[in-house]
């Protein structure tokens, strides 16, 4: 997959299939979309387009912005894309003035001159264009005059599947983390920088890598203890993850704590990326750190049998 | 509640402690209705969706019965009872703390896909034209014989010894209480299911359902 952002990238597409929408997460519902689109480019010999808006419509546009977070970060999109077989991500700035487009600005401009393209296939409850506008309806009317075909995925087709990122993002702020993998069709994942921490961990048996998250966008989890497989280079590792603001040390700031099971080396420095597979327990304060290990070790267990299923039954 | 003339489905959350048929019965009293049933027993102790056939729907709840399940669950572990659910009480006790992750892990997974599974003979299955429990409550030996079941998925979604929480997706028939007690088997120390909820019957999830005190204040209302 190329992601571009400037037009002139797509002059040599024969037969340009386009999709429009922010897709975070990538979920099943997403996947629905997709991969029709995906199917389509091949079978006729065209190219799949996706357009994406970046940063997310509601960061520039206000109302409730500054709290959203999101599921997955441009970097992780670009992947998950990539994996389903898009041949072109068209990252468009979402700025103020391109809110301002009309439905029918926005269809000249970016559908008609820009990406030439043959066929767009929407979502029924799709909107765009300024004050959301644009709709299925608007498209069907006037397809003739775009020279446009317009493929519906239907109501059905998308409650069928009853998933949004909505959905997602409260179960997983809820720590439903399994919940949130049913929606996703995978594991929910962070990934980071290990950096030092106050190396307490290490004193009661539990040496941690405390992971690092550039994006500050990037949705964490509630506060709690998960089972996790780690990625470390090419080798993957059972462990468990804290998120939390460590009552029991009285730490300062929220963080993301990986401990990794049967594993001794210094990765000060590496990049992680973990897989929560399942939530052990919520944040609990204990008055010595000896009740701490007690129950970590516990939880060690917990989290060991969770794994040891999944990796079992693979 | 208006029944149209073909009749309609209900999604009902059924509460813990009331036997299906209490359900059934209680709507069909609600609802002054004779031609009313259910989908598929749910046991008293468990809890979660029934779905119930009024009217001229009932003809198609066959249709339904066959439908694959959900539950949602705990089995703990190191104890046993002879229904295999919490209806009896217990009968022996072990020590857990000697399983490993690993044996846990195996026992699951030899309890998925296609299984013999013997029924409880604390269930309503018939064995010489008497139920099964009927003959468990006199003492008498009784031969259950093993039916072919599927498990889908067998997941553990929660753990904290001696419980074990799981998701379990599986065929029609298939006792939920007997996978508990196998799986404590094959553990070594026994095992017996703690408690359950059916979230999904086919296409109709739980999420959906009418609490039961709702759909009966909402029979009522329109009185």
């Amino acid at each position: 997959m190329k992601v571009i952002d400037h037009f002139k990238e797509l002059d040599a597409c024969i037969l340009p299939i386009v999709t429009s929408g922010t897709f975070d997460g990538v979920h099943s519902g997403h996947l629905k979309i997709l991969s029709g689109l995906v199917q389509q480019a091949q079978t006729r010999g065209g190219e799949s387009v996706v357009i994406t808006y970046w940063p997310h419509p509601r960061f520039v546009l206000g109302k409730g912005s500054s709290s959203l977070k999101l599921l997955s970060t441009f970097e992780e999109k670009v992947k998950l894309l990539s994996d389903i077989g898009i041949d072109y991500l068209l990252k468009v700035r979402f700025s103020k003035e391109f809110s301002e487009l009309s439905p029918e600005a926005f269809v000249q401009k970016v559908l008609i001159k820009g990406i030439k393209a043959k066929k767009l296939i929407i979502g029924y409850d799709h909107r765009f264009g300024k004050n959301q506008t644009g709709d299925i309806d608007f498209l069907k009317k006037n397809k003739e005059r775009f020279g446009l075909e317009i493929e519906e995925i239907s109501r059905l087709d998308i409650d069928q599947v009853g998933i949004s990122s909505t959905n997602i993002r409260q179960a997983l702020a809820a720590g439903e983390v399994d919940a949130a993998q049913g929606y996703l069709g995978r594991y929910y994942s962070l990934s980071g920088i290990v950096t030092r921490g106050d190396q307490i961990g290490r004193k009661i048996g539990f040496p941690t890598a405390n992971l690092f998250i550039s994006e500050s966008y990037k949705l964490i989890p509630s506060d709690g203890v998960y089972a996790i497989f780690v990625y470390l280079g090419l080798e993957r590792f059972d462990g468990m993850l804290n998120i939390g603001w460590r009552p029991t040390v009285k730490g300062k700031k929220r963080t993301i704590e990986a401990h990794l099971f049967d594993f001794n080396k210094d990765i000060y420095g590496s990049y992680l990326r973990v897989e929560l597979v399942a939530i052990i327990r919520k944040e609990i304060e204990f008055n010595h750190l000896d009740g701490l290990k007690e129950q970590l070790i516990k939880d060690k267990l917990a989290a060991k049998i969770i794994l040891e299923k999944v990796n079992y039954s693979k | 509640m208006i029944i149209p003339e073909e009749g309609s489905l209900l999604l009902v959350n059924k509460p813990k402690s009331w036997t299906s048929f209490d359900v059934v019965n209680k709507l069909r009293y609600l609802l002054k209705i004779k031609k009313i049933g259910h989908a598929g027993t749910l046991d008293p102790l468990a809890s979660g969706l029934l779905l119930i056939g009024v009217g001229k729907y009932t003809k198609k709840l066959e249709s339904l019965q066959g439908l694959d399940k959900t539950y949602e669950g705990i089995i703990e572990i190191g104890k046993t009872t002879p229904s295999f659910d919490l209806e009896t009480p217990f009968d022996s006790s072990s020590d857990y703390m000697h399983v490993t992750p690993q044996q846990i892990a195996v026992a699951v997974e030899a309890l998925t896909g296609e299984l013999d599974q013997i029924p409880p003979i604390y269930s309503a299955i018939k064995v010489n034209g008497q139920r099964a429990y009927k003959s468990a409550r006199k003492n008498e030996i009784i031969e259950l014989k093993s039916r072919k079941i599927k498990v889908y998925k067998f997941e553990i979604t929660r753990v904290h010894l001696p419980e074990i929480h799981f998701r379990v997706v599986c065929s029609k028939g298939t006792y939920i209480r007997s996978l508990a007690k196998d799986l404590g088997e094959k553990l070594g120390v026994g095992g017996y299911l703690k408690e359950l909820v059916r979230t999904q019957v086919g296409g109709y999830k739980l999420e959906n359902a009418f609490q039961l005190e709702q759909l009966v204040g909402q029979i009522n209302s329109e009185k």
